[in-house]
C-alpha cells in the first residue's frame, strides 16, 4: 500500500537542472573583462531612519580562479581610505585582505569572518563578494515562463544554509532572493532592481543597479545603488594583490 | 593618574591631521602628518610629517622616495614587524605614533612573492615622554644620541637599509626581512657622565637614550586553518655592542651596552558573527624573549613572557558602536596585569568618539633596587588613565 502511494505522488520533471541554470547565469556573466564604479549603501534601521555610506569598486575579471576585487571606502570620513581586497575562489573560501590606514597596515581576514556584517548593513561579506559557482549545490525548484527557481546550498563555510534564488530567464541574472539562516528559517530577501544593460565588444550584459536587502527578522535593511558603473574596463591583474593596497 | 603627587598628569592636546593624495599616470604623490598642540605639558607639542613620499610604479616595479612608514607586523599587541619607525613615546593616542623614516623603497613583484629593498637615509630619534607624562620615567631626558663607536656618538657612518621577501603560499603568508640599521627601539638609557662640578641633585644629572647600530632578522607567517588565523613571528636583534660610558653617583664612571636577544611571538584570531548580525574577533597573542635571562629579559621592553587576550565586539549598528577588551598579564612572575578596555562610536559622518580606560598594575618595585623601577611595565606602575577622544574629519 505504501508503494502504490508513493507511485501516485507528483513528480516534478524539468527541462533543465539547477546547475544547467546556474551554469547559464554564469557563462552569460563572463567576458566582461573588469568593471568600476561608484557605490552607496543607504543603511535603514527598524525605525525607518537612513544613513548612507559610499564606495568605490573595480572588478577584475577572472575566469579561471575567480573574479579579484577592490572596494575602497570614501564615506564615512573616518574609514576613508580603508581598502577591501577580496579574491573569489572557484570551489575554496574567499581570500581577504583589508588596508587600514590609520595604522598604516594590510591585514589579512580569515574566512570565519566572511559572513559578517558588511559595514554594518544587511550584506554580509560573502554577499558582497559575489557567488562562484562551483561553491554551491543547485536543485531547480520552480520553474514558469519567465523565471526560474533556483535552491543553493554551500559547500563551504557559509552563514547560509541556503539561498533561493528567482532567475530572470531573458536576462539570466537572479531578479530576488531569499537567504536562510543555520536553522534553515527565513534570514533576508533581496530584490535587485534599476536594470541596465552594457556593451563588452559583441557581447551585452545585464546588471541590477539597485540591491535591496531587507532582513525580516531584525526588520531592517539595506540598499546598494550603483553610480556610474563602467563595464569592460581593463584593469592589471597586478594591481590586485594586497601589496598594492597601500 | 597615578597615586603619586608629584605625577598626576591631565592633558587636553589638539591634534590636526592632514592628507594629500595626487596621481599622475605612474606618478603618484602622498603627504601626511600631524601637528599637536597640548595645552598643559608643551613638551607633548609635536609635529610629524609621517608619510611624504613620490611614488614611481610601472608593471611589477614600485618606488617610493622620500618619509614612509613601515608596519609589517602581522600581530596586534605583540608587533615584532613594526621596529623599523622610530616613535613619538610622549603621546598619548590609543594608535602608535611612528615617525616618518626618509627612505627609497623599491619592491618588484612576481607572481606569488617580492622583494623589497629599503635604502635608508637616515633614522630619526623617538621623541620621549618627559617628566610630568605617565608615559615617561618620571625623569626629564635629553635628547637621544646614536653611538657610532665605542663612546663616541654621530651621524651614521654606515649604510642603513632593509631587505625583504615576502611570499604568498596557497593558505599561509611568508615574510623574511633582514635590516642593518640604527636601532630606536631598545635605547641604553643612561646617566651621562656630569660636566664640571659634582651634581648636588637628581636634577643636575642628565639622563640621555643612547641607540647603536643592530643587524635585525625577521620572519614571519601566518595562515588560515580550521577558518582561523594563525600567527608566528620571530625577531633576531643582534647589536654592535658598542659601549657607553654613565655615571653611577655620588662618583663611579661604568660602561654600559646593550644586550643581543631574540624574540617570538605567537598569535592566534578567530572571528564569530552572532545571530543578532554582531560581529566579534577573539585574539590570543603569547611572546617571550630568547636568548636573556628572565631578568635581563625586563631591561628589553615592557613585555618578557606574556600572554594577551582580546576580544573585539561591533554592534554593525548605525553609529558603528564598537567595544574592545585587552587583559596582558605576565606568565613568568605574575606580578604584572595591563587591561584596557575601549569603546568608540561615529557620532555622523564627521564626528567620532573614543574612550579608552587602561589599568596597569605590578608589584612594587624593590626599594633597595632603583633600576628596577624601570623595568618591564613598572615604569608606568599605577598609572591608571581615562583617553577620551573626540575627532572631527573634515
Amino acid at each position: 500500500m505504501k508503494l502504490f502511494s508513493f507511485l501516485l505522488l507528483p513528480t516534478l520533471v524539468f527541462a533543465i537542472t539547477g546547475r544547467e541554470v546556474m551554469e547559464k547565469v554564469d557563462k552569460s556573466g563572463e567576458g566582461f573583462v573588469g568593471s568600476s564604479s561608484e557605490m552607496t549603501l543607504v543603511l535603514i534601521n527598524a525605525q525607518g531612519e537612513e544613513i548612507e555610506r559610499v564606495m568605490e569598486s573595480k572588478v577584475f575579471e577572472n575566469n579561471e580562479e575567480g573574479n579579484k576585487s577592490i572596494t575602497e571606502f570614501v564615506e564615512p570620513l573616518d574609514v576613508k581610505g580603508t581598502k577591501l581586497l577580496t579574491w573569489s575562489q572557484k570551489s575554496d573560501n574567499n581570500k581577504q585582505w583589508l588596508y587600514l590606514p590609520r595604522f598604516k597596515k594590510i591585514k589579512k581576514i580569515s574566512s570565519s569572518g566572511q559572513s559578517g556584517s558588511f559595514m554594518g548593513s544587511e550584506f554580509s561579506y560573502e554577499d558582497i563578494a559575489g557567488n562562484e559557482l562551483d561553491k554551491y549545490e543547485y536543485k531547480l525548484l520552480k520553474e514558469d515562463e519567465s523565471t526560474w527557481t533556483v535552491e543553493a546550498r554551500p559547500k563551504n563555510e557559509s552563514g547560509y544554509s541556503k539561498i533561493i534564488s528567482t532567475i530572470d530567464k531573458k536576462k539570466l541574472i537572479p531578479i530576488k532572493a531569499e537567504y536562510f539562516n543555520k536553522r534553515e528559517e527565513l534570514l533576508k530577501k533581496s530584490v535587485m532592481d534599476k536594470f541596465k544593460s552594457y556593451q563588452v565588444g559583441k557581447k551585452s550584459f545585464t546588471y541590477a543597479n539597485y540591491i535591496k536587502m531587507d532582513n525580516v527578522q531584525t526588520k531592517k535593511a539595506s540598499i546598494i545603488q550603483w553610480k556610474d558603473r563602467k563595464i569592460g574596463v581593463k584593469h592589471k591583474e597586478n594591481d590586485f594583490k594586497s601589496t598594492k593596497l597601500k | 593618574m597615578d597615586d603619586e603627587e608629584d605625577n598626576n598628569d591631565y592633558q587636553v592636546s589638539n591634534l590636526l591631521r592632514a592628507n594629500i593624495e595626487l596621481e599622475e599616470d605612474i606618478f603618484s604623490l602622498k603627504v601626511a602628518g600631524y601637528v599637536r598642540e597640548a595645552y598643559f605639558d608643551k613638551d607633548r607639542n609635536f609635529s610629524n610629517l609621517e608619510e611624504a613620499f613620490i611614488k614611481y610604479e610601472k608593471g611589477n616595479f614600485t618606488a617610493l622616495l622620500g618619509n614612509q612608514v613601515y608596519n609589517w607586523t602581522i600581530m596586534e599587541v605583540f608587533t615584532l614587524g613594526d621596529n623599523y619607525n622610530a616613535r613619538n613615546l610622549a603621546a598619548s593616542s590609543s594608535d602608535t605614533e611612528r615617525l616618518g623614516l626618509p627612505s627609497l623603497n623599491m619592491r618588484y613583484e612576481f607572481e606569488e612573492s617580492f622583494i623589497q629593498f629599503v635604502s635608508i637615509f637616515q633614522t630619526p630619534a623617538s621623541h620621549f615622554a618627559q617628566k610630568r607624562n605617565r608615559l615617561g620615567i618620571q625623569f626629564d631626558l635629553q635628547d637621544p644620541e646614536f653611538l657610532i663607536d665605542n663612546n663616541e656618538t654621530g651621524d651614521a657612518d654606515f649604510t642603513q637599509y632593509i631587505f625583504r621577501f615576502k611570499k604568498f603560499f596557497d593558505n599561509f603568508e611568508f615574510d623574511f626581512h633582514y635590516a642593518r640599521k640604527f636601532d630606536t627601539a631598545y635605547p641604553i638609557i643612561v646617566i651621562d657622565k656630569p660636566q664640571g662640578v659634582s651634581p648636588s641633585s637628581v636634577d643636575d644629572l642628565d639622563i640621555r637614550p643612547y641607540y647603536q647600530p643592530v643587524k635585525q632578522t625577521y620572519i614571519s607567517l601566518q595562515g588560515e586553518f580550521w577558518e582561523s588565523l594563525l600567527k608566528f613571528e620571530y625577531l633576531k636583534v643582534d647589536f654592535d655592542n658598542l659601549e657607553v660610558e654613565f655615571f653611577v653617583p655620588p662618583n663611579t664612571l661604568n660602561q654600559a651596552t646593550q644586550l643581543d636577544f631574540q624574540k617570538v611571538t605567537l598569535g592566534y584570531e578567530k572571528a564569530h558573527d552572532y545571530k543578532n548580525n554582531h560581529s566579534a574577533t577573539f585574539l590570543v597573542e603569547y611572546t617571550t624573549v630568547l636568548g636573556v635571562t628572565y631578568e635581563e629579559a625586563r631591561t628589553l621592553g615592557a613585555f618578557q613572557r606574556d600572554i594577551m587576550l582580546g576580544y573585539r565586539h561591533n554592534f554593525n549598528d548605525f553609529k558603528s558602536h564598537q567595544l574592545q577588551f585587552a587583559l596582558i598579564t605576565d606568565l613568568q612572575e605574575y606580578d604584572e596585569t595591563a587591561f584596557s578596555m575601549k569603546h568608540s562610536m561615529r557620532a555622523n559622518n564627521y564626528w567620532t568618539i573614543e574612550t579608552t580606560l587602561s589599568v596597569i598594575e605590578t608589584a612594587k618595585p624593590d626599594s633597595d633596587n632603583l633600576a628596577e623601577s624601570y623595568y618591564g611595565l613598572k615604569p608606568i606602575r599605577e598609572s591608571d588613565n581615562i583617553l577620551f577622544n573626540v575627532i572631527r574629519f573634515f
